[in-house]
């Protein structure tokens, strides 16, 4: 911008014409300000002519999108239809000639040998496991998210169809953000989400939800959404969550009663928290068995069921045993992954 | 944009979902531009819908581009003009969206000025813009709002770029003897007061 222009006779239409001037106040840098501040100073008389030129672009830039009442994911399957049926008659009536005809020699082994790979790469099973102590934040091919805790297992089939549900078996404990693929009034089976738990099948629109799985008992917690809880054969039974609700399922007594627990102190472990709130020590010592791999002897029986209040950090299980040590005046040794708690 | 084009390919390498990826991203853009000729949403809907549906089919014969937002706007520029003119036989371009809350849009703070002087200076550029010719207000639109480069401009309406230039001209013209200077004034204290 060395070759400084002469602006003396410029109106605002000039300005509001001038290229520069438009990229300026479009899309502006330190450098352009600089330099139409120095225009500015060289011609004061010219700022507000300057100042009209700025309103007439960015009356019109600032507009915001149009946005229609019609839907969109609608406009796209009608699309997709269209194009699937246009696919179909092409693959019956007009490709293989096409095919044969033009793609000769090199390319179509190509692509023979793309769509092989990609055969290939979709069989089989998937599968996800946690070491104690460790979380892991898996991404679905339906790009929903599941953050599995410590010690714990998931395993899904690597083709999920877009014509059929999505289904998912789960070990331990998980956090699932699933999304909702369902078109607005036009929900089919094949929209839904199945994760298997223990003997129950959960069946889940887009939602959020905690599942633990430990020790016979298998807890549901819902934050968002809605899920449909199944449970097929001896006992069958079927209960609808709620947002708020957490249940906790009895696989050897096969009940399924409230939680007294509420679905946000359930999932704090996604944040590397433990929320106290309704646990008792001994629940909290289960945890640590459970998710962080130790084996614990609680020689004080009374200790049991006592209770605190709060959230501790838990990044590791060294974080918990200290605040419990500390609160409840325990002594702990520790012999490798045995810990021998009692009073102090 | 890179990426734009590494789905372009992908979609012209017969990929549907990249197809979609494209339909997602400019379903708003397009539908916005098609806004300006037309305020039948049905319309455009089976515009674009013509679009997608045509761009799938003749993939094998689309070749490679350099702006993939260029090609789209063009190529639905064609599909929705054709529409129309079965319609109505001409085309409309409406710069100004009827009904804006404009004091929201600019953000600035009630108290400074009043409601009605602001759209009083949003109707005199409304009232100027309809002097134009709707390829006039076109131009302004792509230009301003699309901010597109006036070689793109020429591009996409198959003018040349002289005449495209010289089409801005005269409907700047018209801006300027239709906004009163009072009225900009007004406005420019208004707007210095929010950084750009």
């Amino acid at each position: 911008m060395e070759h400084q222009q002469d602006y003396s006779q410029y109106t605002t239409t000039n300005f509001f014409s001038d290229e520069q001037f438009i990229r300026h106040v479009l899309n502006g840098d330190e450098a352009s300000a600089a330099y139409w501040d120095l225009v500015a100073k060289q011609y004061p008389e010219k700022v507000t002519v300057m100042e009209e030129a700025r309103i007439w672009v960015l009356l019109i830039n600032k507009q915001p999108a149009y946005h229609p009442a019609t839907d969109q994911s609608q406009l796209w399957s009608r699309v997709s239809t269209e194009i699937s049926a246009y696919e179909h008659q092409q693959q019956r009536y007009y490709r293989p000639l096409k095919i044969a005809a033009r793609w000769a020699g090199s390319i179509a082994a190509t692509i023979l040998l793309f769509i092989a790979i990609r055969e290939w790469a979709a069989q089989g099973e998937r599968s996800y496991r946690t070491d104690f102590g460790k979380h892991e934040q898996i991404i679905l091919p339906d790009e929903s998210v599941v953050t599995l805790n410590g010690n714990s297992l998931i395993s899904y089939s690597r083709t999920w169809k877009s014509d059929k549900p999505r289904e998912i078996w789960l070990h331990g404990e998980a956090f699932f953000e699933v999304k909702h693929v369902a078109i607005k009034n036009r929900l089919q089976e094949s929209d839904s989400f199945h994760v298997h738990v223990s003997d129950l099948e959960l069946t889940v629109l887009g939602t959020r939800f905690n599942v633990k799985n430990r020790r016979n008992t298998t807890e549901i917690s819902l934050l968002e959404g809605r899920i449909r809880i199944e449970k097929t054969g001896k006992g069958a039974f079927v209960r609808v969550l709620k947002p708020g609700d957490a249940f906790v399922y009895d696989s050897s007594k096969q009940q399924l009663k409230d939680l007294e627990r509420k679905p946000q102190i359930n999932k704090a472990w996604t944040n590397n928290e433990m929320d106290l709130d309704g646990y008792t020590l001994q629940e909290i010592l289960n945890v640590l068995e459970d998710t962080y791999g130790y084996e614990i002897t609680l020689q004080t029986p009374q200790l049991a069921q006592r209770r605190l209040t709060g959230t501790i950090p838990a990044t590791n299980a060294e974080d918990i045993l200290f605040v419990l040590k500390k609160v409840f005046n325990l002594k702990i040794n520790q012999k490798g992954n045995h810990l021998i708690i009692s009073q102090n | 944009m890179r990426e734009d084009n590494v789905i372009w390919n992908a979609f012209r390498y017969g990929d549907e979902s990249s197809l979609k990826v494209i339909f997602d991203e400019y379903y708003t853009p397009l539908f916005n531009y098609g806004h300006k000729f037309s305020q039948d949403d049905h319309l455009i809907e089976d515009a674009l819908q013509d679009l997608f549906i045509k761009l799938w089919k003749n993939r094998n014969n689309i070749k490679e581009t350099e702006s993939v937002k260029n090609y789209l706007y063009k190529a639905f520029r064609r599909v929705l003009l054709r529409k129309l003119d079965v319609q109505q036989r001409k085309y409309n371009f409406t710069v100004l969206e009827q009904g804006l809350d404009w004091s929201q849009e600019l953000g600035y703070d009630q108290t400074l000025i009043s409601r009605e002087r602001l759209e009083k200076i949003r109707k005199n550029l409304a009232t100027a813009l309809e002097k134009m010719s709707p390829r006039q207000r076109e131009i302004i639109h792509l230009r301003y709002y699309e901010e597109m480069e006036y070689e793109e401009i020429a591009e996409l309406m198959q003018l040349s770029v002289s005449s495209t230039y010289k089409l801005v001209y005269k409907a700047i013209d018209t801006l300027r003897n239709h906004l009163s200077r009072t009225d900009l004034l007004l406005l420019s204290i208004l707007l210095s007061l929010k950084k750009i």
